[in-house]
Formats: structure tokens, sequence, C-alpha cells
């Protein structure tokens, strides 16, 4: 279970810095709400 | 506002077991709110048009106000669950309006109120979008590209009304779709900055009755 989670952890990292990736993409999210934008993504 | 945030304590596991860096954190930080918060907002506005029995309606205005907020950005509120608040009250409004008027309306009439209401409405996406975040600021090139996005996707838009209400598709939908857009259009304008600030302010106002007890 422990190596399962521990696998798991890489692929749901890749996930999230996808989705931070294509959630920049925009003018904001649909939304009302726009969380900051990290330096990392600003161009 | 009562916080209880959960994304941080999550994201900060993730680095410890990870070993990220700090920009590594806040952008996993980032995709987890984009997730979270679109995923809160969409359960909340099916929940209301499930609740209120125009599920389709509100779902239409929805996705027609949502898609071009995307290209087209619009006033911002401060918070997350004032912002999924509004997006139930907003979704639910307009849906259950256009569900209990669009059948009062002949298939002219409602072209009618398609076109006028469209024209207008084209208005502030030609002269004001892209209006974006202070959290998201845009470059000049990223303007230029979003302006013509929201023009396009307005057009897309109004063709697919046009299109529902030649096929007879229903009323409500064809409806729901313009007071999305036109919601969407008054997002744009400053009267749809001063109702976000306005909110803000009724929301922090309490907050601090709240704690004084």
């Amino acid at each position: 279970m422990k190596r399962l989670v521990y696998r798991l952890l890489p692929a749901i990292f890749s996930f999230l810095a996808l989705a931070a990736a294509i959630g920049v993409k925009p003018t904001c999210v649909f939304a009302w709400h726009q969380p900051e934008v990290p330096r990392a993504l600003r161009k | 506002m009562l916080k209880l945030n959960l994304l941080q304590p999550a994201v900060a596991h993730l680095r410890d077991k990870l070993g990220l860096s700090p920009e590594e954190e806040e952008v996993a930080l980032y995709g987890l709110k984009v997730i979270v918060y679109s995923t809160a907002n969409l359960i909340s506005v099916v929940l209301i048009g499930l609740l209120l029995n125009c599920l389709g309606p509100v779902l239409a205005a929805t996705t027609a106000a949502g898609t071009l907020r995307l290209f087209s950005g619009g006033a911002h509120s401060r918070s997350p669950l004032i912002c999924n608040i509004l997006g139930m009250l907003v979704a639910g409004g307009l849906g259950k309006f256009s569900s209990l008027l669009a059948p009062r309306f002949s298939a002219p009439s409602l072209l009618f109120l398609v076109l006028l209401g469209g024209a207008l409405a084209f208005l502030p996406f030609f002269f004001l979008a892209p209006v974006d975040s202070p959290n998201k600021p845009l470059t000049l090139e990223e303007r230029k590209k979003m302006r013509r996005l929201s023009l396009l996707l307005f057009f897309i838009i109004i063709s697919f009304q046009l299109g529902l209400l030649t096929l007879k598709g229903p009323p409500s939908w064809v409806l729901a779709i313009s007071l999305g857009v036109w919601w969407q259009a008054f997002s744009l304008t400053r009267a749809g900055h001063g109702l976000a600030t306005a909110i803000d302010k009724f929301f922090s106002l309490n907050e601090r009755e709240v704690l004084r007890g």
C-alpha cells in the first residue's frame, strides 16, 4: 500500500502541473475567482 | 470569511514526500486550486439546477458565460467561496428565469431578442475584452489573442443560438444562453466590477461582525 502511494505521488504532481499549465493559458478561469498565478508560470 | 484551507496542507504533504522546490510547490498549488475551484463551481451549479428543476437552462447559461469568460475575463471576486455562492445564485436565477419566461415567447420574438441582445452585448466584448485579473495580468500579445478568441467565441455562441432556433430546440436553452452572454458582458463593465467589489465588501463586513461576536 505504502509503495503504491509513493508511486502515485509523482503521478499526482504531474497531473497538478499539467492542470496548472492548462489553467494558466486563458484570460482567467471560468469562475469569478482567479487564483494567483505562480511566478514560475508567468512569462 | 472563515477559512478551511485544505489545499495548502495537501500540497505541503506532496512537497515533503517528493522533495519539491518552492517553485514546484507553487505550481502544484495553483494546479490544485484550478481543479478544486472549477469542480466545486460545476458541482454547485449542477446541484442548484437539479434543486430548481431546470438543469438544462442552468447548464446552458453557465456554459455560455463560463466559456466566454475563459477568453474575455471580467470582474473577479476576492474569495473562492463568494465566487461559488455568486455562481450558484446567478446560474440558478438565470436558468429558472429562462425556463419560466421562454415558453411565453414566440419563435420570432425570441429571435429578435437574441439578435438585439447579441448586438448590445457585442459592444462590451468589442471595446473592453479582455479584462484581466491582478492575479493573472496579461501581456500585450496575450491581450490581442484573447480579444480575437473572445469575439470568435461570441459569434459561435450566437450562431449556435440561431441554429437552435432554426431546428426548434428548447426555447429555454436559447434564452438561458442569451442571459449567460449578457451576464458575462455585464461582468466586463465598470458596473460589473462595482458589483464584485460590493459583494466582497458585504461579505468582509459580515466577517467582522461574526469575529466581534
